[in-house]
């Protein structure tokens, strides 16, 4: 089987000489939920946003459904992202805008810059994206102005958003750092439901070691920019998670973490 | 520790900072007395003359003249409108390449200097600049306006455009979205009512400028301020100081019943974020 994404050796040094990402390769197939886990500044969001090309890796090479992404030009880009949904951990909704609205904005990748500007959005992509707020339960909702939504109802926004662009393959940035535990699970039930009902590969980083056990196919566990573990959830001991997460310092954090394991499994 | 003494609540730099700020400003206000000369020469006999004066405008205030008055207001409320619209809609297309967090760095820093220098250059300047090359009249008015208020927009336009949240135009690029896409749906919601609100400020001061536009030349109500004041017809001018004083207020009642104002929406911005 062909892999739907694949990267290979990808380094990102930022300009102030950070090395977020020192050389990561992995491939991804069709039907896969992984997640990715680290702590802070290990370089999570930095390798999601140079597989979509918000941020270009300084080395490496990143190939999607067989096309390079760091080699097109800016047209070959746009129907690239568009095929990439991504969900982001503040939301990055525009606020004065309607619900709608929103997830109608997962359809510009597929429209001229005339018809996006002054939403000309088809009958067609009205009502798919009712449909998509439907799925995620926010058909009641889609004339509110995006700003008054509670954290929860925003990221399934977030999920539809990136559902109207009918991608292949979903990255969420931490798409639940900023719930709380209960708002958390629900989000996450959504996106897991809604990736394995439409085969949509995914690639989700997250902080929370129990989640990525309960939902993951794979997990890649990242620490100082370098794939320090890569296999199945069972595959996570106690003594790897100790490795990715803590530097000996944190007993308490430690400990935590494999308190969340065990109750997980 | 020791708990008797006083606690100070600003640090000693802080302390030095203020006082040093104080003594400047002491300073600054007595070596500008001291070189204009100034003093109250005259005594009482020149406040009463001044009185006499304001006394000759407003309560002996001469409206034969009303018909030429209202014309060259509404001449100089057209100057202004005129000016603010096409400063505006300019403005507002450049100030995307202005803005540094949308725009290439070259290109918005080009944009930036550009309107700085010609923000530097007042507005009656640039009026007396553009009298000189085309004559007296209504023109160059809306032309000198336009210059200044163009580079005023442009900064301020843009600086809205810098305050817009960085995860909007990510979420936006990352759908494929295409930049002219990414600045309608991402960045150009978010900072309607800053544009709409600078507008406004701008309309208030363009119409505050252009009724004194003419006294250089440019048309407008300003021309008969200085033709009456020319030769101290203080009945006539005093019609023509309440119609400025109307127009002006009026548009400020207005826009502050429709709550046309800039403070509250970069309050209203910085919340959200």
């Amino acid at each position: 089987m062909k892999p739907i994404l694949s990267v290979k050796d990808v380094k990102k040094i930022y300009g102030n000489g950070t090395y977020a990402l020192r050389g990561v390769s992995f491939d991804i197939y069709e039907g896969e939920f992984v997640a990715i886990i680290g702590s802070s500044g290990s370089g999570k969001s930095t390798l999601l946003r140079c597989i979509n090309q918000l941020i270009k890796p300084t080395q490496g090479s990143i190939v999607f459904k067989g096309t390079a992404v760091e080699k097109v030009n800016k047209c070959e880009l746009r129907k690239i992202r568009r095929e990439i949904g991504m969900i982001f951990q503040h939301y990055n909704l525009i606020d004065r805008l309607t619900v709608i609205q929103n997830v109608l904005h997962g359809r510009l990748g597929y429209m001229s810059d005339f018809h996006g500007i002054f939403d000309l959005y088809s009958k067609e992509d009205r009502w798919n994206a009712y449909r998509i707020l439907e799925r995620v339960g926010l058909e009641k909702e889609i004339h509110k102005r995006a700003d008054q939504l509670s954290g929860g109802q925003k990221q399934r926004v977030g999920i539809a958003r990136a559902l109207a662009q009918n991608p292949s393959l979903m990255l969420a940035d931490e798409p639940i750092a900023s719930l709380d535990p209960v708002t958390s699970g629900a989000v996450m039930d959504y996106l897991y439901r809604i990736c394995r009902e439409d085969k949509i590969s995914a690639i989700v980083s997250l902080h929370q070691v129990d989640f990525a056990l309960k939902y993951a196919t794979r997990i890649i566990g990242i620490k100082h920019g370098l794939i320090v573990f890569d296999g199945k959830p069972k595959e996570l001991t106690d003594s790897i998670i100790d490795q990715i997460y803590v530097q000996g310092k944190d007993e308490f954090a430690k400990n935590e973490l494999k308190l969340q394991r065990a109750i997980a499994i | 520790m020791n708990t008797t003494g006083k606690i100070s609540i600003i640090s000693e730099k802080q302390r030095v900072l203020y006082t040093l700020l104080f003594i400047g400003t002491l300073v600054l206000y007595f070596f500008s007395l001291y070189q204009l000369k100034l003093e109250f020469k005259g005594g009482w006999e020149n406040v009463l003359k001044a009185l006499s004066f304001a006394k000759r405008m407003l309560l002996h205030m001469d409206l034969s003249d009303w018909k030429d008055v209202l014309t060259a207001a509404m001449e100089s409320i057209s100057i202004a409108v005129l000016a603010t619209i096409i400063s505006a809609t300019l403005a507002f297309f450049v100030s995307f390449a202005a803005a540094s967090n949308v725009s290439l760095r070259v290109v918005s820093n080009l944009c930036k200097a550009v309107a700085a220098v010609v923000r530097a250059v007042p507005t009656l300047i640039w009026t007396l600049i553009f009298v000189a090359y085309l004559g007296l009249g209504p023109f160059p008015g809306v032309l000198g306006l336009f210059f200044h208020s163009f580079a005023y927009l442009v900064k301020a336009f843009s600086q809205s455009i810098e305050e817009v949240k960085e995860g909007n135009i990510e979420a936006l690029k990352a759908t494929g979205a295409s930049w002219v896409q990414t600045m309608a749906k991402g960045v150009y919601p978010p900072i309607t009512t800053a544009v709409i609100s600078w507008t406004a400020l701008r309309f208030e001061f363009n119409l505050g400028m252009s009724s004194i536009l003419g006294f250089v030349g440019a048309g407008g109500i300003g021309m008969e301020l200085s033709n009456t004041m020319r030769i101290f017809d203080f009945e006539k001018a005093g019609f023509v100081v309440l119609i400025i004083f109307l127009m002006s207020f009026s548009v400020e009642m207005l826009f502050h019943k429709l709550k046309l104002n800039v403070d509250k929406c970069i309050v209203k911005d910085s919340s959200n974020s």
